[in-house]
């Protein structure tokens, strides 16, 4: 049974396997480069320290910035968008194909079960293109990470980009593409049909539901009085909410915040304030504390999980309705 | 092998039954000597495999063959002619009936009639002599 | 233990009834042909004793097992398509197919694949001819080594070459096993030699149903003057007229009245017959 599966991708196997040997080729030698070029402009302490700390000339990293900037949009893309290949190319045809030409016929005529068949034509299918994923997606990450402060990285974990590519959210969005294109295609009964809507339906809930995964994570939160001059904005980490208290506790609208600090910006006699009449004006408005929630950047782990526990949640909803779908097909 | 015996001919456009076909055709090869008591007649399929009929069919005529006593089914072993057809009568070229329709169809050719004057003159004659009710 | 039989069995594609109210029983090692003008219903019904269509009204079973969406294992089922993997080679689809079954025979396949001219087992399926495609199909199915064949228009597409040869395999397997087969067409003249069983489907429902012979026997066609049709006795199922003449077909009949001349049917007529009846009902319908 998995030997047929097997037989009948062969094409598309092959295909992948060539994707992971040029793609582990390509980005070996990119790295390599890109090694040797931090190291001949003496930028190598710049990649793991903070930017301010880099003593390197600006004109130097800039134009090590410039050349790189291109390989490593290309790579995230890559990782960003090989789950709506897996979709596209490997979800979509495969029950859809098998209904149009009409094979499917001869499987349910045999006596292997329906949802049988469909389990080993899904292993066959997913769990290559899976593989391939988590391969690109490290071998990404392992040049990435060399690049360090020089690179993305820079950017910080939750850089909408490089929460993308990271941890195991890709695998929950392939998951989620795949089984997306598998249960369109059951329904349509038409691969191109499959193909489009299932891409165009994973860009929506991918991006609708970018969002949601932050409020299911517990939050941090910081107050510090309104005269402080410690920053509250955590570097890397996720600001969720940010604002004022009053002496009270009781967070003030942003537009009342926003009248009261414009007042502060002057004396009672119409001439600008000074710095310290300034803070001083702010307490006495009633803006006793700044505050602000957010998810620091070393729990970035925890917002992935559930990211892809989400999508994966979704992948088994549409998985169990494709089933359902093809023990109705006839 | 016996298929080499007897071989049937399913003509399709006949409008005559494939079972009755292959009736007639066994009476017709007994009458003439071709198939002795002692032979064993094609298994089904072996005719299918010649002619692409229904196996039923084939069995069917064999059970009807049987039932005239013609024929004899043994248990895995086939279907086995059991009683001549034959006699001087028909039997060979040289029988005498034989010889006087020769001479007689010889004349017609002569005579410049065509094959279906002829077809329509035999027929007649038969039905003459055997009413219909007697054939059937 | 009959291999098939209906209970008033319907399907409705939204809402047309494509078969309704059908009732048979096929006998054991019988071989029917399943005829009826295009869309009659044929397709529809052997796809739900195949179990790939549920009925919307009625249960199917086969040896007397319901079918519930999955084929009997002693049933195979040759879709009109002949749905086959066709960027495999044969061989390979040999293989792929023996791996969907529990009960397989490479034997049969080998000897179905080996009669006639012989299948090249290095070809791909989709490069074969129109015959070689449906013998493979049919030794697929066969490998099954099914007691009841279901074949959806085995002969539709052939030559009349590879139309003899399909048909002498489907007849070997008859006489070697006993096979009980069903399979349907919309041209009498193929089955007419082969089958010993018609099942007649007009409009979705069953028109006529049992031994051929039997039929044909309870049937006269009685010809004869239009002004005293009413002498004739039986139930009349069709009839074409003239200015004076009247054509009728009768089921049951009694003798033919003076001035008639009564003789059986061909499965031919009678088919037209009956097909004529059931037009003529639904247009007044």
């Amino acid at each position: 049974m998995i030997w047929a599966s097997w037989r009948r991708q062969r094409a598309q196997l092959i295909t992948l396997l060539g994707m992971v040997v040029i793609g582990a080729g390509v980005i070996t030698l990119l790295r390599s480069n890109m090694i040797d070029a931090i190291n001949s402009s003496q930028l190598a302490h710049c990649v793991t320290q903070a930017i301010d700390e880099c003593s390197a000339p600006a004109e130097v990293q800039k134009a090590f910035r410039t050349e790189w900037a291109t390989p490593f949009q290309t790579a995230q893309i890559l990782i960003i968008g090989l789950p709506a290949l897996i979709g596209v190319f490997i979800g979509a045809p495969l029950f859809a194909r098998e209904l149009e030409q009409g094979t499917h016929v001869l499987a349910f005529t045999q006596s292997v079960s329906r949802t049988r068949w469909m389990v080993s034509k899904l292993v066959v299918a997913l769990v290559p293109a899976l593989i391939v994923l988590i391969v690109l997606q490290y071998l990404v990450w392992w040049w990435l990470t060399a690049a360090g402060a020089l690179g993305p990285r820079l950017n910080g974990s939750f850089n909408p980009v490089n929460f993308g590519i990271d941890h195991v959210s890709p695998v929950g969005y392939a998951l989620f593409a795949f089984a997306l294109g598998t249960f369109v295609g059951v329904v349509s009964r038409r691969t191109l049909v499959a193909m489009t809507v299932g891409l165009g339906a994973f860009v929506v809930v991918r991006f609708a539901l970018s969002g949601l995964v932050n409020d299911l994570v517990p939050a941090q939160r910081r107050e510090v009085p309104a005269g402080s001059d410690v920053d509250l904005r955590q570097g890397g980490g996720l600001e969720l909410e940010f604002g004022w208290l009053n002496a009270s506790g009781q967070p003030i609208p942003h537009d009342k915040v926003s009248a009261l600090i414009q007042a502060c910006k002057s004396t009672p006699s119409g001439t600008p304030n000074t710095q310290e009449g300034f803070l001083a004006c702010l307490p006495q408005s009633g803006l006793a504390k700044k505050y602000t929630s957010f998810i620091p950047e070393s729990q970035a782990w925890q917002v992935h999980l559930v990211d892809a526990a989400i999508f994966g949640g979704l992948a088994v909803l549409l998985l169990v309705g494709t089933a359902w779908a093809l023990r109705r097909q006839s | 092998m016996l298929t080499d015996v007897i071989e049937f001919r399913i003509d399709r456009r006949s409008g005559v039954s494939t079972y009755m076909q292959i009736v007639q055709q066994v009476k017709q090869a007994m009458r003439l000597g071709l198939l002795h008591p002692g032979d064993r007649l094609p298994s089904a399929r072996e005719v299918v495999e010649a002619t692409a009929v229904n196996p039923n069919t084939v069995l069917k005529a064999y059970r009807e063959l049987e039932r005239e006593g013609l024929v004899e089914a043994r248990r895995g072993l086939g279907t086995f002619v059991t009683k001549s057809l034959s006699s001087e009568a028909t039997i060979g070229d040289d029988a005498p009936l034989r010889q006087e329709l020769t001479g007689w169809m010889g004349r017609a050719q002569q005579g410049g009639l065509l094959v279906e004057d002829v077809d329509a003159l035999y027929s007649a004659v038969r039905d003459e002599h055997y009413p219909a009710e007697e054939r059937a | 233990m009959n291999p098939l039989t209906a209970t008033a069995v319907g399907k409705r594609y939204r809402t047309r009834w494509a078969v309704r109210d059908c009732s048979f029983a096929i006998p054991e090692g019988k071989v029917v042909a399943l005829v009826g003008p295009n869309g009659a219903g044929k397709s529809t019904l052997l796809r739900m004793a195949a179990g790939l269509v549920r009925p919307t009204t009625g249960e199917l079973r086969t040896f007397d097992t319901p079918v519930n969406g999955r084929i009997h294992p002693d049933v195979s089922f040759l879709a009109q398509n002949r749905s086959l993997y066709r960027d495999l080679t044969v061989r390979e689809l040999t293989r792929a197919v023996a791996a969907m079954n529990d009960r397989w025979s490479a034997d049969r396949v080998r000897e179905v694949l080996g009669l006639l001219a012989g299948v090249d087992y290095d070809a791909k399926v989709g490069t074969l001819s129109a015959g070689a495609l449906t013998q493979v199909a049919i030794a697929m199915a066969l490998g099954r080594l099914p007691r009841l064949l279901l074949l959806d228009e085995p002969l539709s597409d052939l030559d009349p070459l590879a139309r003899d040869e399909t048909l002498r395999i489907i007849m070997t397997e008859v006489a070697d096993r006993g096979t009980t087969v069903v399979m349907s067409s919309h041209l009498l003249s193929d089955l007419r030699e082969v089958c010993d069983h018609i099942l007649l489907i007009d409009g979705g429902r069953v028109q006529v149903d049992g031994d051929i012979e039997e039929v044909l026997a309870r049937h006269r066609i009685l010809v004869g003057p239009v002004a005293e049709e009413s002498t004739v006795e039986g139930t009349l199922v069709s009839a074409t007229r003239t200015e004076r003449q009247a054509t009728l077909l009768l089921r049951e009949a009694r003798p033919a009245p003076e001035g008639w001349a009564g003789t059986e049917p061909d499965l031919e007529s009678l088919v037209m017959g009956y097909l004529r009846a059931s037009r003529e009902r639904r247009s007044s319908a």
